[in-house]
């Protein structure tokens, strides 16, 4: 073989690499065509007038839409009122899911079986089911239409409890038993010593709460009557229905992009700690 | 250590007062109209829920099942591909539904496509309506239970793999001689976690159809609002609640045996 039959030889043999290394690469183009797909039409709807939309005109890319949607609802306060609730409900829940999964990680096993099942089973006894009794309680307790009532049914989280568990379970026992060689109260050893090492379960479990409750729409319906207190679910939702009537698919669609922009901003900065975050609460960690 | 139990206490009291009481709750209030449930419009939200569930469940499974056999690997095109498929996950169900109130209007951009499937205006048309809301909620969920899979697919012993791809198996004959017999603890888990999705989550309902047109999508939770929240029929609402509290406690006394065992072994 001489070098001038090799070398073709090699290009060929190079770009049938190459194009196996694409076919490689068919199936994940497929999967996720669909989705591309709606994201990209929900842009172009997003910025393109509607009028030019309803007549199937594209080219024209406007902001109008994004004006007539802030107008058409009370963003500032839907976004406020919609923090409130999520970061408030967080606050308390990282308290409560600290607490119940430490003792889940280290009662003695005689005690741990009655409340174990107890918190389990309410995976099976999601909020979203028991929005009827719910709404009777928080009624009897005066609390209809407040944020307050929103947050009170996802005050206790197994997920949470189940979550921060596995990470105290996954601290050296040691660690434990010299601090209370030390003399260290439960209450000392939780605070001081274990819950530094457990951040990163409290991170991935804020995670999962934020996306869930922000984009909470059933039980708010249900509570919540006065305008000033929608939360952006609310608000989109009633919004929705208006321009759905006038075709002003425009509109909607920056109304969509609106309402999710936080979790999506939130998304691409951190895909990763989402990605773990989510697969980690799905209980088998 | 002593008197860890008391940690327990702040858990403990929100869910007996929000989860467990509702319970009684519902059952004092939905007793007295349980023979309503025989009611036609009360049999067609069971039907109807009972079908969204046994089509949305493989549906969402499935694909997840595939895409994270598309996805798995960490060159550039995947991890894209995977966050596109992921991202509906972190948007409300209102927002991701809404963008299918255009998407499917008869003029909207497939207009193409839906005349060719002989659907000119689903929304408008029972069976339509039905399939656009398992549609949407299939797509919602789907890159969840992917993630699932990846996760599953990660922990699976290389050797066998391996040794299957010595002794010359294909790969169809691998993944379904071997890999999808392994993933199915994962499947078990995910196919719970569908079941209860398609049991509990009825936000696109409210969006794309509110339940019609004539009771195609009329999901019992959806017919627990509009009886409860706009007919105020609480007795009525409340023996619907009840049944779907008996569906769900069946599904999580099927589950919880294997999950508890899940938890149990990762400790």
């Amino acid at each position: 073989m001489t070098g001038r039959q090799a070398l073709p030889l090699a290009r060929t043999r190079k770009r049938l690499a190459r194009a196996a290394s694409f076919l490689r690469e068919v199936p994940a183009l497929l999967a996720s065509l669909p989705f591309l797909l709606i994201a990209t039409f929900t842009l172009i709807a997003a910025f393109t007038p509607t009028a030019d939309l309803n007549r199937g005109q594209l080219g024209t890319l406007t902001l109008e839409n994004f004006r007539l949607a802030w107008q058409a609802a009370d963003f500032p306060r839907l976004y406020g009122n919609t923090m409130l609730f999520t970061f408030g409900l967080l606050l308390v829940q990282l308290f409560t899911v600290t607490t119940a999964g430490f003792a889940l990680a280290h009662l003695k096993a005689r005690g741990r079986n009655g409340p174990f099942y107890l918190i389990l089973a309410q995976l099976f006894l999601p909020a979203s089911a028991l929005i009827l009794p719910n709404y009777i309680l928080i009624h009897k307790l005066g609390l209809s239409d407040t944020l307050t009532a929103l947050a009170l049914p996802y005050v206790a989280s197994a997920t949470g409890a189940f979550l921060l568990r596995q990470g105290f379970l996954q601290i050296p026992r040691e660690l434990i038993e010299a601090a209370q060689v030390d003399g260290a109260t439960s209450w000392q050893i939780l605070w001081r010593v274990l819950l530094p090492l457990v951040r990163p379960h409290l991170a991935a479990f804020s995670l999962v709460s934020l996306v869930y409750h922000w984009n909470e729409f059933l039980w708010p319906l249900v509570v919540i009557q006065s305008p000033e207190k929608r939360v952006l679910s609310l608000g989109f939702a009633s919004f929705a229905r208006s321009a759905e009537s006038g075709m002003e698919w425009g509109l909607i669609a920056a109304g969509a992009i609106l309402v999710a922009l936080p979790m999506v901003l939130g998304f691409l900065l951190f895909q990763r700690g989402f990605v773990e975050a989510f697969t980690r609460s799905g209980l088998k960690g | 250590m002593r008197s860890v139990g008391i940690f327990l206490l702040p858990t403990l009291v929100f869910l007996v007062a929000f989860t467990y009481l509702p319970f009684g709750v519902a059952a004092l209030e939905g007793i007295s109209a349980l023979g309503s449930l025989f009611q036609q419009e009360n049999l067609n939200a069971l039907r109807v829920t009972a079908l969204y569930t046994l089509l949305a469940v493989p549906l969402s499974v499935g694909l997840g099942l595939l895409a994270a056999v598309a996805v798995e690997g960490t060159s550039r095109l995947r991890l894209l591909a995977r966050a596109l498929i992921f991202h509906p996950v972190i948007l409300p169900t209102v927002a991701f539904a809404a963008v299918f109130l255009y998407l499917l209007n008869p003029l909207g951009s497939l207009q193409g496509l839906l005349r060719w499937l002989g659907l000119q205006n689903p929304l408008g048309d029972p069976v339509g309506a039905f399939l656009a809301v398992v549609l949407v909620g299939v797509l919602k969920d789907a890159g969840l239970y992917m993630l699932y899979y990846l996760a599953g697919l990660q922990a699976l012993p290389k050797e066998v793999l391996e040794a299957a791809r010595v002794d010359g198996a294909g790969r169809l004959a691998t993944f379904f001689r071997i890999t999808l017999p392994l993933l199915s603890p994962t499947t078990f888990f995910v196919g719970i976690m569908a079941t209860l999705g398609a049991l509990r989550n009825v936000d696109h309902i409210f969006i794309l159809t509110k339940g019609g047109p004539v009771g195609a999508t009329d999901h019992l939770l959806y017919r627990v609002y509009t009886l409860g929240f706009e007919y105020f029929d609480f007795p009525q609402a409340g023996a619907l609640t009840l049944v779907l509290l008996t569906a769900l406690t069946a599904l999580a006394l099927l589950a919880l045996p294997r999950l508890e065992r899940g938890v149990h072994y990762d400790g």
